[in-house]
């Protein structure tokens, strides 16, 4: 934030990352409380971070020259090369420990800069603490990490930070209210509206809460513009809809798989308690990742195993697993995105034998609505594996989010929920949203805000906007080009021959290329069009000009995908 | 004493350990017998003092789950902002 602009009292935010033009990554946000001593008429400024994302998906950024792409956060951390921070930040503050929330921080720690203390729940530092050992990053002597919880309230400078239970896919999620003698503002984090949680810790959204801060003065709602059709508004709901479709006398006997994203704690939860009180057993096969999320389950105190004695939850290939008979229990894998390393999406494509999949057998995968693409991944899927062999054909079948609803499986809050539960309990008196994954859904969210009679501002605040928070109102102050860091790293070979990212070489400071106000995919997709082009023009013969004629097919696929 | 190696190198632990006991299910034991399955190793002997912080033993059993799927990290499968 510039200088310039905030010497007025009131709370700035500036999006550093996550308001991008059409990608939803890099969450990472910029709050700077500014005050004025009514006697002395001096000065004081706190500046906090909340969340320090990484770009998940930058093969694109800078034409795919940098592995890793995160917010260059030079105007609040000394970055060797770079002028002093105007306003160095007292605190990170983390709402979760997924990627997009928490992964620039290795980045900033292997560039060897210097961060303040950060705040997150247990769950979450330990989360943080354990990758920087399975990174192998050393953890730089003096990084304090502190635990923080729902209900909280640490005092930065002249800035307040209550913490309040947010409840997204994994545990230990948070909200923030920030405030300061004169005005306050809410950031939501990932978080749906659910108030139940399967992991039985009670750490569900708490409405009340909610309702207690009326009339704060400004709300930054992350991720509010999902609507899929069949969502599931509570886990609670989720888990009975499961539970119907294991209990369901048309499923006996058969095999009941049931897919979900590995990263989803809070689904795996939900659908191990339906499995106990059907009483079945659980198998877990969706790969590493399942695996260690449910790892990290136990050792953040949500041990299942102990929850449910009377059934037995095994790792596929496990003694355990062994001995269960597949119709006595849950399947519980990945593959709703066709994942590449899926074991049940490997089975699908046979290159992998290994995952027992009957013919008889009951598939649950919920993707739904605007994800029909995902749902039609499993469907074409499957649709390759019977072709291969058609009795398999004989008993299968696949449920998705669209013929049950609510087990649709999204960590966010879906349009009904902010309408019908959040947005009515807060009564903020300025929303806007952030990290939606377009600048159009956002300004749509923007647009139902203002037909529903909530306030918000009158344009979309990109990445590097900075606005301010007054008693007065809220209004955009600076607009300002953001930069990243981007991040060259070594590579090294998996088992099966595919590159994986190995450590950090190099980083710069680089521009924005449009990621955050312009179309700057499509200006890529032309510019390799363009660079086709040249290249073959210089080639005239036939074989030639059938290949052109492909290569441009598959370009104009892309830039149609890239539109989401 | 391996060189070059140390504790926080959890994958290089991970492979060890899966290969003095590859029909163990690591993910379900106890830290303690962890530390005694470790410090049995013998590219062990000549190590400083194992770390005794429970996150490093999640960690460790990451790296070992990782390694019973073939070394394949699937983390970045799905992007985070998806799920």
């Amino acid at each position: 934030m510039a200088s310039t602009k905030n010497s007025e009292p009131g709370l700035y935010w500036t999006p550093k990352g996550g308001n991008n033009h059409e990608a939803m990554f890099a969450s990472c946000h910029n709050y700077t409380s500014v005050t004025k001593d009514k006697e002395t008429g001096k000065v004081s400024k706190t500046t906090i971070l909340i969340d320090m994302g990484q770009n998940e998906d930058p093969k694109d950024f800078a034409d795919g020259v940098y592995q890793k792409v995160v917010p260059a956060l030079t105007d609040c951390l000394a970055i060797p090369g770079q002028p002093e921070p105007e306003e160095p930040a007292a605190a990170i503050f983390l709402t979760h420990s997924h990627s997009d929330h928490i992964d620039a921080i290795f980045e900033y720690v292997q560039m060897g800069v210097e961060l303040p203390p950060i705040y997150g729940t247990e769950y979450t530092i330990n989360a943080l603490r354990a990758e920087f050992i399975k990174r192998q990053i050393p953890v730089p002597e003096g990084l304090e990490m502190k635990t923080v919880e729902a209900g909280d309230t640490i005092e930065i400078g002249n800035m307040k930070v209550e913490a309040l239970a947010a409840s997204h896919s994994i545990p230990g999620c948070l909200s923030f209210k920030l405030s300061n003698e004169e005005v306050s503002a809410f950031h939501s984090g990932d978080t749906k509206s659910d108030q139940t949680s399967s992991l039985g810790d009670g750490r569900g959204v708490s409405l009340d809460a909610y309702r207690a801060m009326e009339g704060v003065d400004f709300a930054v709602w992350d991720g509010a513009m999902a609507n899929r059709s069949g969502h599931s508004t509570s886990e609670a709901g989720a888990k009975e809809e499961y539970k119907k479709i294991f209990e369901d006398k048309a499923n006996e006997g058969k095999q009941i798989i049931v897919a979900m994203p590995a990263a989803h704690s809070q689904r795996l939860a939900s659908v191990i308690a339906a499995a106990a009180e059907a009483g079945k057993h659980v198998i877990i096969n969706g790969g590493a990742t399942m695996e260690i999320n449910y790892v990290a389950l136990g050792d953040n105190g949500y041990d299942l195993q102990e929850k449910y004695p009377d059934i037995t939850i095994a790792t596929a290939g496990s003694d355990e697993a062994q001995k269960i008979k597949p119709e006595d229990c849950i399947t519980i894998t990945t593959g709703i995105y066709g994942e590449k390393n899926s074991p049940f999406v490997k089975k699908l494509q046979g290159l992998d034998d290994s995952f027992v999949l009957r013919d008889d057998a009951v598939i649950v995968s919920p993707a739904v609505g605007k994800a029909v693409s995902e749902r039609e991944k499993i469907e074409d899927l499957l649709d390759g594996y019977i072709e291969k062999d058609p009795d398999h054909r004989s008993g299968m079948k696949i449920i998705t989010a669209e013929t049950v609803k609510g087990i649709g499986s999204s960590g966010h809050a879906q349009h009904d929920d902010f309408f019908q539960d959040l947005l009515p309990a807060l009564k903020a008196k300025v929303n806007v949203p952030t990290h939606v994954g377009s600048a159009k859904k956002a300004e749509r969210f923007m647009q139902e805000l203002r037909d529903a009679g909530y306030g918000t501002l009158s344009e979309y605040p990109r990445n590097g906007y900075t606005v301010q928070v007054t008693k007065q109102g809220c209004q955009i102050v600076a607009k300002e080009e953001v930069k990243w860091i981007g991040a060259k790293y070594s590579k090294k070979k998996d088992k099966d021959g595919n590159d994986v990212l190995d450590k950090q070489l190099s980083w710069s400071v680089e521009d924005d290329h449009g990621f955050s106000t312009g179309d700057f995919r499509q200006d890529n997709a032309r510019k390799k069009i363009k660079e086709w082009q040249q290249k073959n023009s210089q080639g005239n013969n036939q074989d030639k000009g059938n290949n052109q004629n492909n290569v441009n097919s598959s370009i104009i696929k892309d830039i149609k995908r890239d539109g989401r | 004493m391996v060189d070059n190696q140390d504790w926080n190198n959890v994958q290089f632990w991970a492979a060890e350990l899966d290969k003095k006991y590859p029909r163990t299910n690591l993910i379900s034991l106890s830290n303690q017998k962890l530390t005694e399955m470790i410090l049995s190793l013998e590219s062990a002997k000549g190590m400083p003092a194992l770390p005794q912080d429970k996150v490093y033993y999640f960690a460790l059993k990451s790296a070992w789950v990782i390694v019973q799927h073939g070394g394949v990290d699937d983390s970045g499968d799905v992007p985070d902002a998806y799920i």
